[in-house]
This record gives C-alpha cells, structure tokens and sequence, in this order.
C-alpha cells in the first residue's frame, strides 16, 4: 500500500516537473517562433510624410493644374491623392481613399465621384451624396522648385 | 605564411579562430559541466540501491569524458592561443598586458584540474568512495574558476565597462557589465551540456529500467538550465552596447542585397537550438526509450549550433571593434584614429609593416587589403570582397572609401591617403572578370580632373535657377528597388 | 466495452494488448477501435520492430527526407504569401529585403531543397547497398524512384522562380538539354516553356507545377510508399538476418520514431545555421537579351547528367543521353532482376556495379564542380 503512495507521490511530482518543463518548452518555441509571426504579420505601411512633414505627389506636376477645372489623380507615399484647382482659383489636394469602401475617387470636373458605388464628393472632399459616411481627408499643397509635395491638416468635421 | 600578415585565402583567419573556438567551448563547457555531473553521480551512486551499476556505467561515461575533453580541449585550447596571435597579434597583445596575471591563473588552473582528474580515474578502483567524490568535487570547483577567469577577458573585449585607456584599472575591466551575466549564463550552460553528454553514453544501455533512471538523471541537467538560461541571456542582451541593439533588431529586415544581418541570424540559431534541445529533453524525460545514439549525436550537435550561434552573434556584436571603444578590428587604435589628420596619413607610414611595394602598383592595393581588410574579409571566399564590390567602378571604389565607409557602423573608419584609396580600389576592380579595369593613377587623374572643372564652374558667375522640369513620373516602389550604390550584395 | 469487429475478427484478448486505459496511448487506441475497424492495423503497430545493428542509422535518411519536404511545405506556403508569378524578381526582392524575416525564411526554403537532395541521394544508397528493394519490396522501392524525380523536379522548378539571371540561364540550360530528346524532346520543350522562349508565361506555368501539381503527386507517392513500409515492415539487411534470434536487438518501432524527432530538430537546427552561415542571395533580374553570365551551370544535383552530356557534343548527343538515361531504367528494373535473400553472386555483382556507378557519379558532379 505505502509502495503505491510513494508512486503516486512519484508520479505527481513528475506530473508536476513534466508541467514546469512544457512552460519552459513553449517559451524557448515561442522564441523560435517568432520570426514566423512577425513574418506573417501585416507590413505596416511607411508614414508617407517624411521627417519633415511633407510627401512628394507623384504623377502631377505644376503645369496639370495650371487653369480652374483642371485636376489629376496621383500618388504620395504609397497612397493615392486627387490634386485640382477649383473655380475660384484655389488649388485643392485630397487623399483619393472613398470614406465608404476604399476605393480611389476620381476628379470629375466640378466634383469628385467614386465609380464604386457612386458617392459624390465636392471640391472641398465633403461628401454631399451617395453611400460614404465622412468627407476625404484634406491635405496642404505646397509647390517647391517646380515639385508639388503635400502636408498634412487637421481633418474637417463632417 | 606571408609574413607579419596570416594570409588565409578561402576561409580568413577569423573564421579560423572561430571553428577553433566554437569547438572549443563546447569542449570545455562540457568539460566544467561534466565534473559537476561526475560530483552528483558519485553522491547519487554513494546512496542509491543500484549505486554499483550506476558507477559502472559512470566509468564509461568517465573514460569518454576524459579523452574527449583532455585531448580535443587541449588541443583547441592552445589552438586558439596560436590563431588569435596570428589573427589580431595587436589585440592579444593589450589583453595579455592588460590581464597577464589572470592568463598566468588560468594555466594553472588547468595544470591543477588535470592533475586532480588523473588522479580521479587511475585511482577509480584504488581509492575510497570519499576520495572519490572529494576527487570530483574538487575537479568541478577548479576547473569552474577557469570559467571565472576566461569570462572577465572575455567579456572585457564586448564591454571594457569602466576601465579606459587613461585609468587602465585591470579590476573594473575584469569584472565588467557583461562579466555576471556570461558567468552564471555560461555555468548553466555547462550543466546542459554535461547532461547532453551524458545522453549520449545513456543511449546504448539495454536494461530498460536502467535506462530510464539515467536517461531521467540526464535529462535534469538539461531542462533546469535551458529553463533558466533565457533569464541570463536577456541580463546579457541589457549590457550590450547601444549600437549592437541597434544592428540586431534592425537586422530583420534584409539589408544590403537581400541578406538580412547576419547578427540577428545566429541570435535566431540560437534560440532555435534552445527550443531544440527543450523539445527533445521534454520528449526524452515522457519516453527514455526512445533515446538512440543518433538522436543523442544529433542534440549534441544541435548544441554545437546554438554554441555557434552565441558566439558568432558576441563575435558580431563587437564590430568594428575588437576591443569595444578602444580598438577596431584591424588593430587600428580609435584614439589615433580621432587624432585630427591621423586617418588622410599614408597608411604604411602608421602601419607596423612598411611593405616594399610601389606606390599606385597593384601590389601596393594588395598590401593595402591584407594589412587593412583581411582581419574580416577574404577576396574570393568568407565576406567576399569580389562579391561586394561586383558593380564598383574606379571613381565609386574611391568615394565609397571616402565617404560611405567611415559611416558604415560595422567598419572601421579607412585609414589611408588619396593614393592608399585610389590603389586599393584599383586593385579590388582588378579582381573581377567582368567590368572596366583602372589603375590607380588613372582613378587620380580622372578625380583630378574633375575637381578641377568643379572649380572652374564655381569660379564662373553663378547660373540663374533652372527653369522647372517636368517631373518624370516614377514607378511604384515595387516596380522599382532603390538603387543605393552601397557596395554590398549585386543589385544594380 | 466491445471494440468494432465489423470487416476483421478481433481476438478474445485484444482489449490485453493494448496500453493500459489510463495511459493517453490505450485511451488514443480505445477511442479509435471503438469506432473503426482498424484491429490489424493497431496490433501490427504494436508489434512493429526496427532491427538495431551497425547500419541503424541509415534508417533515418527516409524519416529525414520527409522532415526537409515538410520544411519545404512550410517555407513554401509562407513564401507564397508574398511571392507573384506575375512580377518574380520584384516580388522576391520585396520578401528578402522588407519583409520581416523574409531572407531567413527564403534561405532555409533554399537550403532545405538542397539538403533534402543530398539526403535522398543517401537514402538512395543506402537502401541499394543494404539491398531493401528487394521482394516482396519492389513497389516501396519503385515509388522511392519516382519520388526522387518528382523532388529534382521541384527543385528545378522552383530554381527559376525568382526569375534572377541565375535561374534564367540555369532554367534556360535545363529545357535547351530537355529540348534535344529524340521525337518528343522540342515538343515538350516548348510545353514546358509556353512558347520557343522562356517568359514570364514560362514562370506562370513552373509556378502551378512547383506549388501545386507536384508537390500533390509527390505527397500521393509518399503516402504509398510509406504505407508500404508500414505494412511490410523494416527490411533486415543479410547481415542482421545472418545473426541467430536470441543476438537480434530491435526497437520497438514507436520508441524509433520518436527518437527519430531529435534527429529532426537537428536537421532544423542546421537549416538555420546553414541560412545564417551562407545566406540565398539574389542576382540581378533575368534580362532574356543579355549574354548569359560566365560559369553559368545547373545546381550542383544536375551536374553529373550535365557533364557527362558535355562529353558527347553534337551529333554524339545521343550517347551521352542513353547513358544518362540508363541509370534510372537500371534503376527502374533493379527489384525485379536482383531477388535472392540472401544475396547471390548476381547480388553481389549488382552491388559492386552500384558502388562504382557512386563513385562515377561523385567524380563527375566534383569535375563539374569544378570546371568553369
């Protein structure tokens, strides 16, 4: 009887050191594993301002928006823009990612349209009518040298 | 040889030392591990049932032991002595001067561990169990403060800590950042290896029951330590320099032609190796059966990997230095180095060896390379310099020597004139099959010139700006890889 | 409680035989034959037996060859996270340089191709000296064959998938030796190109064949061929069977297999080590209209058919592919010309043949090697 207790007592100390062991298993796996989750993992997108706070466009230059009516998408970063002049003279930049379901707006002349599923925005990016929620997020034109870059603003309240 | 430099084509002498060495400490970590086991297994004979088996079996495991240690660790041991000298004969000499005493110890206490294990198995069947287990204990406690002593020169060449040049105190070097946590790191670690060696005597035993008692004997060396072992290694990871923390957790990404850093590599071996050798004790521990010679191989050398990749990773950690802050790799000292003026000097004028080679002639590169490169970099094999310079022409060699090196992080800064650098990149564009050739007065000629017409434009009325440019559309990123003339990897 | 005798008669004392229910292995086994009738196939795991003897250990190249086919599917599936058949070079670039981890993942994916080869050739030849593939094992013997071209195959697939200069110019020799096959050899040539060139279409097509049509087959073939052994058991070569019964050691087959498993992680161990040793570089983007680099050769698995065919230029084409080609015919014929148990003199005969067939094949693949 005591030989069965001591094998019992054996066997959950065992039980116990087999435990303690398969912790220390999973952290050393874990380790191990962590370049495959890292891997795996969605690659954040880099900032597209860079350090000192501007983005270059891509795809426009000065002279595409030289007369009111004129706009043209474009990328900065590794995000799409839509860049115009308005009627009265002004120019306007705006992330081209439709507040409803991501796709890339176009500029339509005097309003800006997502062919996805027909929302309406107007020249200053607020959504006037179809599906999406919220206005296109503004940003700052700048031109330097001949280069347009833009800057981040605070964004509207819808 | 070409004397003064230890000229090694295909492998260079760093990775010379290196095989040396990662042998080496494997030998003689389980060398220390190896006595603590015998001390235990002699207490646990002394007071077990079976204690007559179990010794008998012991002495098997003490005749493998002692030939393998003794034999493989002298013979690496002094291995090292003699390539290290060859490799970085500035290097040894500061670590000698510095620590002359400690080196002086150490060969003592091999002298007096040797001695004890000698006695220990001569006298395996003469002797009383207490001498015996005293025998043991005592191997174990000596030839452990060879650990004591090795860590502190060890660890003071990542981490010299306090100690500096101007106030070369042997104590705070010794006992630097890195001293406790390799110290108590490094003595779990023998103990997991006395436990993998002892895996691999237990795996031709054919008494089942007998097997599984050892086989569970062993597999305590093993899991305790590689249970604790992360703990040291992360006190480790906090005392290393800030620039290595950089390079590793940057390193995960590829870098320079698509090889991610090698750093961050073998920091994954060995945490690979870890969860190996965890796995297989665990397995070991649920079935003892299953324990054959090849598994029991097979985890010894999955040690030997995690060993190689602790120490290649300490090894990479240190770059450029080889003594951290003090002096780089190439024997280069970083306070002549700062000295303003000292860098643009001819080399062979601060070199130790004035080679008798013409100036701008190949020859003159060569020496340039086996003087200054070939403590890391072989031309056509380890590090390949051929490889890493595939796109390099005459004018870029020059510039990248110039301007990019000193700010490369993992080299140190070139010492050298205009000449030094114009033959040197002569020389390296020479050895490719494919490409332009230039020699060296050609690539000075050629920089001449056009430093002149810079200074002729300057010299003119400054032009009014440009007017604008369309902007060429560019590619997507993914369409287009960036094209940093970078020197490494073969991308255009 | 009554295990499921339907399609097999399951003895009085089985329930006997089994580990004790309080053990996970008698609890696994109970909870399986209480509903499939799988009585056979339990007690013969039970009895299963690896001869132990001087030779054991080549009894885990097999074992290991699938340990580095499973690394392949793992490596592979994560490289196809990121990898488009559309842009190769771009696409490859991206998963070295940006992606996290990326360059190791895609450097053990390359060395596991490599040693899972290198192991196959062992296993090869091992199991030809040891005389394994003789009756009643022709058939495990058989489809060892075919898995170990299907496994050249992949790795020549899957070379030319990031469309380097490397894989361009190696691809391009490959099917261009393909392509002089008697009869069928341009037909098949330019199925396998997609055209008289290799394009992009071309890199369409070695992407299903590497990431889906064989590697498909490949794992059908495994399962036969592993199932076979399961069924016959491990064969005894002459010199153990020679041995009286009470000399004969065995492991009990579950005690090998799970010794087997350190043997594995060291394989994975050196995968690692191998990537941080030697990492997979990428050369340049293929560009189909520059001269083909200097040295350009196949993988060092393709040198000995490659240069044995250098020694036959031009019209001797021929008789340099017959030879090739009658290695795996030999091969092919082998279980069922060498019978005898023990081996006879035809047996021995074979074997030497064998060896000097390895040392031709090593001398040339080292000349190959070598030679510009």
């Amino acid at each position: 009887m005591s030989e069965h207790n001591e094998q019992t007592a054996a066997n959950k100390s065992r039980r116990r050191f087999l435990a303690l062991t398969g912790v220390a298993t999973v952290v050393w796996v874990g380790a191990a594993a962590y370049p495959v989750i890292r891997y795996i993992s969605p690659i954040p997108a880099p900032d597209p301002f860079g350090e000192d706070g501007r983005a270059k466009v891509e795809g426009i230059v000065p002279a595409d928006i030289l007369k009111p009516g004129m706009g043209k998408s474009g990328a900065y970063g590794s995000r799409g823009l839509v860049v115009f002049r308005r009627p009265d003279g002004t120019t306007g930049a705006l992330d081209a990612k439709c507040t409803h379901a991501g796709c890339n707006v176009t500029f339509a002349g005097d309003h800006i349209e997502c062919h996805c599923h027909g929302g309406l925005y107007d020249l200053t990016g607020k959504n006037v009518s179809g599906p999406p929620p919220k206005p296109l997020t503004p940003l700052k034109l700048v031109e330097a040298d001949g280069v347009l870059y833009v800057e981040r603003v605070k964004p509207l309240k819808a | 040889m070409n004397y003064p430099v230890w000229d090694l084509p295909f492998l260079g002498s760093g990775i010379v030392v290196a095989i040396i060495a990662v042998i080496h400490v494997l030998i003689s970590h389980f060398a220390v591990g190896g006595g603590a086991f015998l001390f235990v297994a002699e207490w646990w004979s002394g007071n077990d049932p079976d204690g007559d088996r179990i010794r008998a079996w012991l002495h098997k495991f003490l005749t493998f032991f002692l030939v393998f240690t003794t034999v493989f660790g002298a013979i690496t041991g002094v291995g090292i002595w003699f390539s290290i000298q060859l490799a970085s004969p500035e290097a040894t000499s500061l670590l000698i001067h510095q620590f002359v005493f400690a080196w002086a110890a150490e060969w003592v206490v091999f002298l007096a561990e040797l001695t004890i294990l000698y006695f220990y198995y001569y006298g395996w069947k003469a002797n009383s169990r207490r001498m015996q287990v005293f025998l043991s204990g005592a191997y174990f406690v000596i030839s452990w403060f060879s650990l004591f002593i090795i860590v502190g020169i060890l660890g003071f060449m990542l981490t010299p800590g306090n100690w500096t040049l101007e106030n070369p105190s042997v104590y705070e070097g010794f006992f630097n950042p890195t001293y406790w946590p390799m110290l108590f790191g490094r003595t779990l670690i023998m103990f997991l290896l006395a436990g993998l060696g002892g895996l691999v005597i237990a795996s031709r035993i054919e008494h089942e029951a007998f097997k599984t008692r050892i086989v569970h004997f062993c597999v305590k060396w093993v899991i305790p330590a590689a249970f604790l072992i992360p703990i040291f290694a992360y006190w480790y990871w906090t005392a290393l320099p800030e620039n290595t923390v950089k390079l590793v957790t940057g390193g995960v990404t590829g870098v320079m032609g698509g090889k991610m850093e090698s750093i961050t590599t073998y920091a994954i071996l060995l945490s690979v190796s870890g969860a190996v050798i965890m796995l297989s004790a665990l397995l070991l521990a649920i079935r003892p059966q299953a324990l054959t010679r090849a598994a029991a191989v097979a985890l010894l050398l999955v040690a030997l990997l995690g060993i190689m990749g602790g120490e290649f990773f300490r090894e990479m950690a240190r770059k450029p230095y080889v003594v951290y802050g003090y002096l780089y790799s190439n024997s280069l000292w970083k306070h002549k180095a700062d000295e303003p003026g000292y860098l643009a000097k001819p080399y062979f004028e601060a070199s130790r060896w004035d080679p008798p080679v013409e100036a701008l002639s190949p020859q003159h590169g060569e020496w340039l390379f086996r003087l200054q490169c070939a403590n890391c970099h072989t031309l056509n094999g380890y590090r390949s310099l051929t490889t890493r310079t595939v796109n390099w022409s005459g004018e870029f060699g020059y510039s990248w020597l110039d301007q990019t090196m000193p700010t490369q992080g993992v080299m140190p800064p070139f010492q050298g004139s205009r000449e030094d650098k114009a033959a040197l990149s002569a020389y390296l564009i020479s050895l490719q099959s494919e490409g332009e050739k230039q020699t060296a007065s050609e690539i000075l000629a050629v920089l001449k010139a056009k430093e002149v017409a810079k200074l002729e434009k300057e010299a003119a009325v400054p032009s009014p700006a440009v007017a604008n440019d369309p902007v060429p559309a560019k590619e997507s990123p993914e369409n287009q890889p960036d094209v940093q003339p970078t020197g490494e990897g073969v991308l255009p | 409680m009554e295990l499921d005798p339907r399609f097999a008669d399951v003895p009085e004392d089985a329930e006997q035989q089994l580990p004790p229910s309080d053990k996970p292995t008698g609890m696994a086994a109970r909870f399986v034959l209480r509903r499939f009738p799988v009585w056979p196939l339990i007690a013969w795991m039970l009895k299963k037996k690896v001869p132990v003897h001087r030779h054991s250990i080549w009894y885990t190249m097999g074992g290991a060859a699938m340990f580095f086919f499973i690394v392949q599917v793992v490596t592979g599936i994560l490289l196809m996270i990121y990898y488009k058949p559309g842009q190769p070079w771009q696409s490859v670039q991206r998963i070295v340089m940006e992606v996290p981890f990326g360059a190791l993942i895609r450097s053990v994916h390359h060395w596991s191709a490599n040693l899972m080869i290198l192991i196959l050739a062992l296993h090869f030849f091992s199991t030809f000296f040891m005389k394994a593939y003789r009756a009643p094992r022709e058939f495990t013997w058989l489809t060892g064959i075919g898995l170990l071209a299907l496994t050249m195959t992949l790795g020549f697939s899957g070379y030319m998938l990031p469309w380097d200069d490397v894989a361009f110019f190696a691809s391009r020799v490959g099917i261009g030796e393909l392509e002089k096959s008697p009869l069928i050899g341009p037909l098949l040539a330019d199925i396998a190109r997609g055209g008289p060139d290799i394009t992009l279409d071309t890199v369409g097509r070695f992407f299903m064949l590497h990431v889906f049509l064989l590697p498909l087959t490949l794992m059908g073939l495994l399962g036969l061929h592993l199932f076979f052994i399961q069924v016959q058991g491990v064969s005894e070569p002459d010199s153990f069977a020679a041995q009286p019964p009470e000399k004969k050691r065995y492991h009990k087959f579950w005690e090998f297999m799970v010794g087997e498993i350190p043997i594995w992680l060291f394989l994975g161990v050196l995968l690692v080590a191998l990537s941080a040793l030697l990492p997979r570089t990428l050369e340049p983007e293929a560009d189909p209209f520059a001269p083909a680099p200097l040295g350009i050769k196949p993988e060092w698995y393709f040198l000995f058919p490659f240069q044995v065919l250098k020694l036959f230029p031009g019209s001797l084409e021929f008789v340099g592919m017959a030879l090739t080609g009658l290695i795996p015919a030999a091969a092919v014929m082998l279980p069922f010309v060498d019978r005898s148990v023990p081996a006879d003199q035809r047996g021995k005969m074979i074997s030497r043949a064998g060896f000097a067939l390895l040392v031709v094949i090593l001398s040339f693949t080292i000349w190959g090697w070598l030679s510009k």
